[in-house]
């Protein structure tokens, strides 16, 4: 059997080496024969023509030495492939209307599938990922106490290691400056819980776990060792600065590992016993009511999910029993991690999903556009595929040639979609949320999408191609050589391509009220009274506590600040808060408790009245909120010494 | 002269196998080669033999080689591999079974029924 195939995969590989083997075997053969011949007496012309009579066509003998090697499909197919290409040549206004429909639609499906993918179905690039899963409770909180974690992790008999993490921005100092970083706080064993190794130097160990403020060490991503430090091997093993302490930098993570949440790129990892430091003023390591950590394990390997939540579970009730009123109803369950543990997954599968099937929908409307551009092209090929089955084309021959040109269209379309599908996710991925949080998807095509995108492409194909193809095969050779134009039941092909359009019509207003329903809805979120003018507003954002600044001092230097900027031209108004409107602010808000109600009355500066900005009294993290004129703005605290800690962010 | 015959279907391939496993032969000495063994009493279809070959190829009981002909032309040589061999005693016995049980039939009086 093998044997067979490799004899036709080398006749079809090597097809010109065959080709010419063949002539030349067949040239021997005349003239071994014509020699004979001469031989016997006959003169030399004469026993050429003889040899070759006696032979028979060259040609058919070819063809069937061919089939012979099991070459007749793929002769077929050349010849098919051939045919549809000149006929789409000669139609460019056709073919390139059918690609360019298809590339949109598979293009629109390639693309959200490769969100599904990123979000859905892609594994985190870790060892093993199967076997790692989220601790969260059974009504979906994903934080827990440090001290209940501590339990968990000591107690249990089912994870190779159980690990937490938090979500922590901090105030990063190095030869670069100093900048506002995002970063996780992560306990010694998260590297090896995830199954990550380094790229350069070495993660954090169990023992950097042991005492709270004693393990200043820092590890960098790779994006951000790359951006701040210019991939120099040398950075570890430096000390740099957060939040005014001294950090050893000891390795780098890998490339592509941003650890076990989807949506969030963290530049930093940091011990979880540095959390007093990293969180001054509110250090709750040891508060079991304080549900800060989320928790990531890995189960052993013969250990079932089930078999781990019920080990955890059973912690849970002995946490209960021990401490009940802030541990009441505590029980637990793994989810996939990424998403927040599993609390996001619901509301962005439905999302993807949905949009997917949009995209579907956008697909089969340019199948029925297309199918019915086929059937009226078949109409016009009537005469051809008459004289073809005259001829002694069979039926399934024409309609194995005419669903190859459909083929041929549908790869096209595929292959310009997954282009377009690339391009859009390329810009995608590079997109970042005009959000403090370093939001960020990673959606690249992988293979699995440019499989997906082959599979849509080809059933797409089938999709628009088979019906007129059968229909075309159909054709009545007497009817359409002899009529003209119209062959027998013109009304019947009429109905099928009114269907069509009634389909085609159907998707399109489905479609479009989808469109125009989002459009209003956006619409209507950007008209959504605020309360307050937004227009010229710049915002600028600094955290002089982290820089070391007291009380008295960030109160003095913010009113400086605002003084400064007022008096730049063309600046209206000028105000500071610690909180802005319709802003994520984590910092601002753990410290919420600090901040005193309006002491002078600050109007939100465009506006001509609504909105009181609260000013800060605290010199935590305060806004800057300024009219225009950004870079003067921006020029000024630049060359402000007593700001140098500070970095204006504009949002 | 012996009477010419036509040839058996299936027959084509058991005389190429045959012909080439008394040594390697190209096409044209295949079909001097059976002609040759069956003292030219079948005849062959010089259009047919090609296919045959290519065939027979194909199925892997040839091997091929190019070489040089006896009056020095470049020609492709066949030459039987293990399972041309095998195949060529199979069809062989099956054959012999055949052609003596239609003997014996064909040679049948009406008293020894």
């Amino acid at each position: 059997m093998w044997r067979r195939v490799w004899s036709t995969a080398r006749a079809v590989f090597g097809r010109t080496r065959l080709e010419r083997e063949m002539a030349e075997e067949l040239r021997f053969h005349l003239a071994e024969r014509a020699d004979a011949l001469t031989a016997a007496g006959v003169p030399p012309a004469e026993a050429a023509r003889r040899a070759r009579i006696e032979l028979g066509a060259l040609e058919r003998l070819k063809e069937e030495c061919r089939d012979s090697r099991g070459l007749r499909p793929f002769e077929d197919l050349r010849g098919d492939l051939a045919y549809a290409f000149r006929m789409l040549r000669r139609s460019p206004g056709f073919a390139a209307v059918a690609v360019t429909s298809l590339a949109l639609g598979i293009g629109a499906n390639a693309l959200v599938f490769s969100i599904v993918n990123a979000v859905v179905l892609r594994p985190l690039p870790i060892d093993a990922p199967e076997r790692v899963f989220v601790v969260q409770t059974v009504s979906g909180q994903p934080g827990q106490s440090y001290p209940n974690y501590v339990d968990l992790r000591d107690r249990n008999t089912t994870f190779e290691g159980l690990a937490g993490y938090r979500i922590a921005p901090m105030t990063v100092e190095s030869a670069a400056g100093t900048t506002r970083t995002w970063g996780y706080l992560a306990t010694g064993n998260y590297f090896d819980v995830l199954g990550v190794e380094p790229l350069l130097g070495r993660f954090f160990l169990q023992d950097d776990d042991r005492r709270p403020g004693e393990s200043p060490l820092a590890v960098l991503s790779y994006d951000e060792w790359q951006a701040r430090f210019g991939g120099d091997a040398a950075v570890v093993g430096t000390t740099i600065r957060i939040n005014r302490l001294p950090y050893t930098v000891i390795g780098v993570a890998p490339r592509g590992f941003h650890g076990s949440e989807l949506f969030y790129r963290p530049a930093i990892w940091v011990p979880m016993t540095m959390q007093p430091q990293i969180e001054a003023g509110n250090p709750w390591l040891d508060r079991r009511q304080t549900f800060n950590t989320w928790i990531v394990g890995r189960l052993k390997s013969a250990v079932t999910p089930d078999q781990g939540a019920a080990n955890l579970n059973a912690i849970a009730a002995g946490l209960v029993r021990d401490y009940p009123g802030i541990n009441r109803g505590l029980k637990f369950k793994l989810a996939q991690p990424g998403l927040v543990g599993d609390t996001l997954r619901g509301p962005v599968r439905a999302f993807t999903l949905g949009v997917l099937g949009l995209a579907s929908l956008v697909l089969l409307a340019a199948c029925a556009n297309l199918a019915s551009l086929l059937t009226a092209r078949a109409s016009d090929r009537r005469r051809e595929m008459a004289i073809r089955i005259s001829l002694g084309a069979g039926r399934a021959r024409l309609v194995r040639q005419l669903l190859t040109e459909s083929m041929v269209l549908a790869l096209a379309g595929g292959a310009s979609g997954a282009g377009l599908a690339f391009l859009s996710a390329r810009a995608l991925s590079a997109w970042q949320a005009p959000i403090d949080l370093p939001v960020q998807f990673d959606v690249t095509l992988d293979l699995r999408v440019l499989l997906f995108a082959f599979v849509v492409s080809a059933a797409a194909g089938v999709l628009f191609g088979v019906a007129p193809a059968r229909r075309a095969s159909r054709t009545d050779p007497n009817a359409a050589l002899k009529g003209g134009e119209r062959g027998r039941l013109p009304w019947h092909r009429l109905a099928f391509r009114d269907v069509l359009v009634a389909i085609q019509v159907a998707l399109c207003f489905v479609l479009v009220a989808a469109c125009l329903l989002s459009l209003r809805g956006l619409q209507r979120a950007l008209v959504m009274p605020l309360g307050f003018d937004p227009r010229g507003v710049a915002i600028a954002g600094f955290d002089v506590g982290l820089a070391g600044y007291t009380r008295a001092e960030g109160e003095v230097l913010q009113r400086r600040v605002r003084e400064e900027v007022l008096r730049l031209p063309g600046v209206v108004a000028a105000a500071y808060a610690n909180s802005i409107p319709l802003s994520l602010d984590q910092s601002t808000t753990t410290r919420s408790s600090r901040v005193r109600s309006c002491a002078r009355t600050n109007r939100w500066v465009a506006d001509s009245a609504t909105v009181r900005v609260r000013s800060s009294r605290s010199s935590a993290w305060s806004r800057m909120a300024a009219i225009r004129h950004w870079s003067k703005i921006h020029a000024l605290w630049c060359s402000n010494r007593s700001c140098r800690n500070t970095t204006p962010r504009r949002r | 002269m012996t009477e010419r015959a036509d040839l058996l279907p299936g027959t084509l391939d058991l005389l190429i196998l045959k012909a080439v496993s008394l040594g390697a032969l190209h096409g044209y000495g295949a079909l001097l080669r059976i002609n040759q063994i069956t003292h030219g009493a079948l005849v062959v279809e010089q259009g047919a033999l090609y296919p045959a070959l290519y065939r027979l190829e194909h199925q892997g009981l040839l091997d091929t080689e190019w070489g040089a002909s006896e009056h020095n032309r470049r020609a492709k040589f066949y030459r039987l591999t293990a399972a041309g061999r095998k195949r060529l005693r199979d069809e062989t016995e099956s054959w012999n079974r055949t052609a003596a049980a239609m003997t014996a039939a064909l040679g049948t009086r009406s008293r020894e029924v």
